[in-house]
């Protein structure tokens, strides 16, 4: 019991098995997001959520720095911490036998017999890592607190990228020695309880612990060790390889850029637009090496916002700061830059003030277009022209009427109570009782496709509209001639009809006929419609093909060519034509 | 005359008297049937020959009547154009027995106390009961029974030389008032005296009027040309109260190189309110140019269509 102590010997303090542990696990850690996000990247692949690996690996990275300023600080203050700074220092001073020794470890993996000149409590080889491991600290958390602070800066990248790279192989080469590789795995006791065997210190750190065994003995590779991790290392590679291919890195080839830093460091495809513009590709197009890509380098191409800025107008004119604020990029081909919320954009702060039925719209009903170049449906936002509402809107009165909309429309809706046009006042023809019932269309009949509606240059007169009345009268009908009414050119309609009522009744007719007949005509236009009435019903009882059109014109006809009427009885149901009749004649 | 031609003479009156009362019975059986118009004429000749060819005849057969009335739809139009004897002097009401002769014999003629007329029996013999009732027959309002509107315009006219309806519109002539068709009736129109009385052409535009019934003038004032047109007649032009009666005045100038010039037409029509009161003129103002030589006026009476226009009037006038 009392040999045992003896048989081994502190190697590390508390402070030191707790710091390599707390800085080891945050360290892996960060390894592990981090590296997970740059292979994500660089297979184009989404094992896991980049943002939620991102975040992890901020917070990790944080912590971390956190962890070794307070490590910094206890080191200078507490006594029991100073041994970290002492292991530092150390770590500077070198002598020739440590280089021999860096020397001769390649040589001592390829025969064993080669004998290593004595190490210290840290070897050579343990030395360099301690002395990289702290500057890849440094570079990783300067760089890292850089990109935290200012995004996108891409200087801050490249240094945390290229730390990357020794880290990984120090790391690998770290986990190696100290779990895979015999001879040295022994160790790793030592890393957890602080104590090592004596004879291992003897072994490998003999100018730390003397003793009887020959150090330059003791062996510290294994060569099948080294075999194994090499041969597995590639045969990761290799299945990666064959899994993936080189497909990832061709495509982004082809998307980014010709320059192979860009490639590299790449953090995700750029979208469509950017990456098919050349002056848009290349890390430096948009970037800075140690501030946020900066409205400058967006503003070289945006020459529109350019404009507006300038002229501080319009929805980018007004805004401060910077681009990056809302836009970002390398969120994939089709991620849109535009970056906002239909929902909660503002449109207000925009040139064009949306109210009325403005508001309700679909974003995509103005602010989408088909690019003149691309020949493709593209949203489209700065520079859409509004000062006319003919900009957006096809003018559906085709230049007949006032070219400003507003004396007319507003913005509250086209038609109904928000349509300001009353067509007894702004028009020139007077809307009376009969005609303002009648549908729009009536008169403005929707032309046929390629045509405009016709809303000027209308007829003013009754017989323009009523040329079928007209022509009965005259004793048109059907293409053929009859005899005229007596009426026909010499009494206007308005004599008949009231159009300061929507109907007339039969009484109100034939009051109209005494106005310029005697009284007897009174009872003989009752006479009359007893006649046309009846021959609606023998039409309609009858039939043929001029059946249904012969109904319908039938009281028309009737009271605008009394004789017609008569013929039509007389050819469509048989009834012998009187003498005196009109001849037809097509 | 001695005695014994007298007695022979009376002989025979009375032989025919009762030949006659048996031959002629019918015309005065008002209750079953009216004696038509071809009956009367047998012995009434040339006043049969006048109405055959007036309007009245015409007045419900003419196919312009047929076409507004609707094939005799309009019970309000028939009266006057087929009436019933004027036995009660009111309102005339349509009969229901031969109304193709429209206005006939027994429209004006037939009342209770026999066939009756302007005139006293003017023949020895009296085949029918006569009944005289001169003033009514000559007297405007006679016709005014049908003719109302005309009657109120003629009603509204004074002055001194107004003629009636009959004075313009049934001429007079002398002559027997019936004419022999076999030897009998030769022996009896042989003692008839002969009477001035009335043609029964009721001539639409009369031709022999005592004064022109409407002159058309001419004036130029200052390179401008009126045309007047003024109406003597004691109604309007046009008159009527249905149908459809319009008088165009068709106006063409003639140029002194011979060419024409329509200098326009003007339309009088009663319901359009551009009749032309009695004793109203009216006056046009037309296209005047220098080289017009004179101008051609007509007036013409147009009715339905196919009816034939009548040239009222014709004149031509020197600028």
């Amino acid at each position: 019991m009392k040999k045992k102590p003896t048989d081994k010997v502190r190697r590390f303090t508390p402070i030191e098995v707790g710091y390599h542990a707390c800085q080891g696990i945050l360290y892996l850690a960060l390894f592990l997001t981090g590296g997970l996000l740059m292979l994500q990247r660089i297979l184009d692949k989404t094992w896991f959520s980049s943002e939620q690996l991102s975040r992890w690996h901020k917070i990790i990275g944080i912590t971390l720095v956190v962890f070794l300023i307070q490590t910094i600080i206890l080191g200078i203050f507490s006594p029991k911490c100073r041994v970290l700074w002492k292991n530092l220092r150390e770590a500077l001073h070198w002598s020739g036998r440590d280089i021999m020794w860096l020397i001769k470890i390649p040589m001592s993996l390829i025969s064993p017999r080669v004998s290593l000149p004595p190490s210290r409590r840290f070897n050579p080889g343990q030395t360099i890592h301690l002395l990289v491991v702290t500057l890849v600290l440094i570079g990783f958390s300067i760089s890292g607190l850089l990109m935290l602070a200012i995004p996108g800066s891409l200087g801050a990248w490249l240094i945390h990228i290229i730390c990357f790279v020794p880290a990984l192989l120090f790391l690998g080469l770290h986990l190696f020695l100290s779990l895979i590789n015999p001879p040295t795995r022994k160790a790793i006791k030592g890393m957890i309880t602080g104590f090592v065997p004596r004879r291992y210190a003897q072994e490998h750190h003999a100018l730390w612990i003397k003793g009887d065994t020959n150090p330059a003995h003791a062996a510290h590779l294994s060569q099948r060790a080294v075999v194994y991790g090499s041969v597995i290392a590639l045969i990761v590679t290799v299945s990666l390889i064959g899994v993936y291919g080189f497909a990832p890195f061709d495509k982004r080839v082809k998307v980014v850029s010709r320059d192979p830093v860009s490639l590299a460091i790449l953090p995700g495809p750029l979208s469509r637009a950017h990456a098919e513009i050349p002056e848009a590709q290349g890390c430096m197009a948009c970037h800075n090496n140690f501030s946020t890509p900066t409205n400058e380098k967006c503003l070289v191409c945006h020459d529109k916002i350019t404009a507006v800025l300038q002229t501080q107008s319009g929805y980018h004119g007004t805004l401060t700061g910077q681009c990056v604020q809302c836009h970002n990029d390398h969120k994939g081909a089709d991620s849109p830059i535009m970056n906002f919320d239909k929902k909660t954009f503002n449109h207000n702060l925009a040139k064009f003030v949306l109210r009325g039925q403005h508001e309700t719209q679909d974003c995509e009903a103005c602010h989408q277009r088909i690019n003149p170049e691309t020949r493709r449906q593209e949203f489209h936002f700065i520079g859409l022209p509004f000062t006319n509402c003919t900009d957006c809107h096809s003018d559906p009165h085709d230049g007949q009427l006032d070219p400003s909309c507003t004396n007319c429309h507003n913005e509250q809706g086209w038609t109904g109570r928000n349509l300001l046009f009353e067509h007894n006042t702004h028009s020139e023809f007077r809307l009376d009782k009969i005609h303002e019932h009648l549908a729009c269309r009536v008169c403005h009949a929707p032309a046929p496709s390629g045509q405009a509606t016709p809303f000027r240059g209308l007829a003013q007169s009754c017989e323009q509209c009523h040329q079928d009345i007209t022509q009965i009268m005259q004793g048109q009908w059907q293409n053929r001639r009859y005899d005229s009414d007596p009426h026909a050119g010499r009494v206007i309609c308005s004599e008949c009809h009231n159009t300061d009522q929507s109907t007339m009744s039969s009484a109100e007719y034939a009051q109209k006929c005494s106005r310029c007949h005697n009284e007897h005509y009174r009872k003989l236009y009752f006479d009359w419609l007893n006649i046309v009435e009846q021959q609606q019903l023998d039409f309609q009882n009858s039939s043929g093909n001029l059946k249904k059109e012969l109904t319908d014109q039938i009281k028309t006809v009737g009271f605008h060519n009394l004789q017609l009427t008569r013929r039509l009885g007389e050819m469509y149901l048989s009834k012998p034509p009187a003498a005196g009749d009109g001849k037809e004649s097509d | 005359m001695n005695s014994y031609r007298i007695i022979f003479l009376l002989g025979l009156g009375l032989g025919l008297v009762l030949v006659g009362c048996g031959t002629f019975e019918k015309l005065t059986q008002v209750q079953s049937d009216f004696p038509h118009a071809h009956q009367c004429g047998k012995c009434h000749a040339d006043i049969h020959a006048e109405w055959s060819k007036s309007p009245h005849a015409r007045a419900f057969t003419n196919p312009y009547f047929r076409q507004a009335t609707a094939e005799y739809q309009f019970d309000d139009c028939l009266g006057c154009h087929a009436p019933l004897p004027m036995l009660t002097r009111t309102q005339p009401t349509l009969r229901s027995t031969f109304r193709d002769e429209g206005i006939t014999c027994v429209s004006c003629h037939l009342e209770e106390s026999g066939l009756t007329g302007p005139l006293e029996p003017t023949g020895k013999v009296a085949p029918h009961p006569i009944g005289t009732s001169g003033a009514f027959y000559l007297q405007s309002d006679f016709c005014g029974r049908c003719h109302q509107g005309t009657l109120n315009e003629w009603q509204a006219v004074t002055g001194p030389n107004k003629q009636t309806c009959q004075q313009c519109h049934m001429p007079g002539v002398t002559r027997k008032v019936t004419q022999a068709n076999s030897l009998i009736s030769k022996v009896i129109v042989a003692l008839e005296d002969e009477v001035r009385q009335k043609q029964h052409t009721f001539e639409v535009n009369p031709q022999m009027l005592s004064e022109p019934p409407f002159t058309v003038s001419l004036d130029k004032q200052n390179d401008q040309l009126f045309l007047t047109l003024e109406n003597h007649l004691p109604h309007a032009l046009p008159t009527g109260d249905f149908g459809l009666r319009i008088i165009r005045l068709e106006i063409v100038g003639t140029n002194r190189d011979g060419t024409e010039t329509d200098l326009g037409q003007h339309e009088l029509v009663k319901e359009n309110r551009t009749a032309l009161p009695a004793g109203a003129s009216r006056r046009w103002s037309l296209p005047y140019s220098a080289t017009l030589k004179n101008v051609h006026v007509e007036l013409v009476r147009i009715g339905f269509p196919h009816e034939q226009p009548m040239k009222l009037f014709s004149r031509r006038m020197a600028l």
